[in-house]
């Protein structure tokens, strides 16, 4: 199931637009933390030039990760606690 | 029986730190490194997925079509046929008519600069940034900072409207950044009394701009960049407040860029390079 999660996050960068892929990386993202930023950083690979400015695909996946740890290290506390 | 071993195989690889995301994020920044390292080999690499996204994107388009169809549809398509037929005979009539004209003058019109055709491999919204990635690259003749035109008919005639600049290449494909891409800014003017404006990119193939509120244009005036005598865009909307001294304008693109499927390369347009530059300071 995280293979699928993981290849349709990863295939949505060649053949669907951003919003697909923001959502496809955010449901991988729930099983895997580390995919947004993954996924994030691959769409930079293949489509960024320095001459649009910030690489927003890596930032959001950044951020998308940290806060998907974030909301997973609270429900962990919330579930021992 | 007391346990004398570790299930576990080594402890410092665990099963947690293994995890397939952590394993995506190694292998695409060992992707990033190659990019950065040797773009021609990574281009090399990712060009046969980069021509799949255009086919698949073409199959999602033509679905879309066959399911919006409609008699009407079908109509226009008959007459855009013929239309094209009657272009293409009028296309070769003019093609005939420079091929006299170049030798009774001697002047060949390619020493004005030859174009360059290039496929659109990846266009808006597969690649997020406004910029197309098109199937041409250094081995075809490109170079950084050559104008991308599109191709538009304008009353019955066909036109090709400057899109953007060549900002990278490779081997064998070249990116191409919009004038509309979030952050460029271009020089241009609007409407028929001409008021100079700074076009800025809001992605999507569309533009703002501040005008003074007394000389802002009417919805529908044309806004064009220097280079050319096609206009890139119209006025879509004029967002004006009584209390500013400026208006906002909204420009729409002649040429819609999550349609383009080719593009026209031509060298390097000094006026165009410079009205561009000189907004962006040197972005492009």
């Amino acid at each position: 199931m995280i293979l699928l999660r993981l290849g349709s996050a990863f295939l949505s960068v060649l053949f669907l637009p951003w919003p697909c892929i923001v959502l496809l990386a955010l449901w991988a993202g729930l099983a895997e933390p580390w995919v947004p930023l993954a996924v994030g950083f691959f769409t930079d690979a293949l489509y960024y030039t320095p001459s649009v400015g910030l690489p927003y695909g890596s930032l959001l996946g950044i951020l998308t990760t940290a806060a998907l740890f974030g909301m997973r290290s609270r429900m962990h506390s919330g579930i021992i606690g | 029986m007391k346990k004398i071993f570790s299930t576990r195989r080594n402890a410092l690889l665990s099963s947690v730190s293994l995890s397939w995301g952590a394993a995506a994020v190694g292998v695409v920044i060992l992707l990033v490194l190659v990019r950065l390292g040797a773009p021609d080999f990574f281009a090399r690499v990712t060009l046969p997925f980069l021509s799949y996204t255009d086919t698949v994107s073409t199959w999602v388009s033509s679905g879309r079509a066959l399911l919006a169809r409609s008699v009407e549809q079908a109509k226009q398509l008959t007459a855009l046929q013929e239309e094209r037929s009657v272009l293409v005979v009028k296309n070769e009539e003019l093609a005939a008519r420079v091929a006299t004209l170049e030798r009774l003058s001697g002047i060949s019109h390619r020493e004005a600069g030859p174009a360059l055709s290039a496929p659109v491999l990846v266009r808006p919204p597969e690649s997020p940034y406004d910029v197309l990635i098109v199937g041409a690259g250094t081995a075809q003749g490109v170079t950084v900072q050559m104008v991308a035109f599109g191709i538009v008919t304008v009353a019955s005639s066909t036109e090709i409207v400057p899109l953007g600049l060549v900002s990278e290449t490779t081997d064998t494909t070249a990116r191409v950044v919009l004038f509309s891409a979030p952050r460029v800014e271009t020089l241009g003017w609007v409407g028929s009394t001409h008021t100079p404006v700074t076009l800025i990119g809001t992605g999507g193939g569309t533009f703002f701009a501040a005008v003074p509120r007394e000389a802002s244009p009417s919805v529908g005036e044309s806004v064009f960049v220097p280079g050319s005598t096609v206009p890139i865009g119209v006025v879509a909307r004029v967002e004006s407040d009584p209390a500013a001294p400026s208006a906002t304008i909204r420009v729409t693109p002649l040429v819609n860029p999550f349609s383009i499927s080719e593009v026209l390369l031509r060298p390097r347009d000094t006026s165009l390079v410079g009205a561009v530059s000189c907004a962006t300071a040197g972005a492009l």
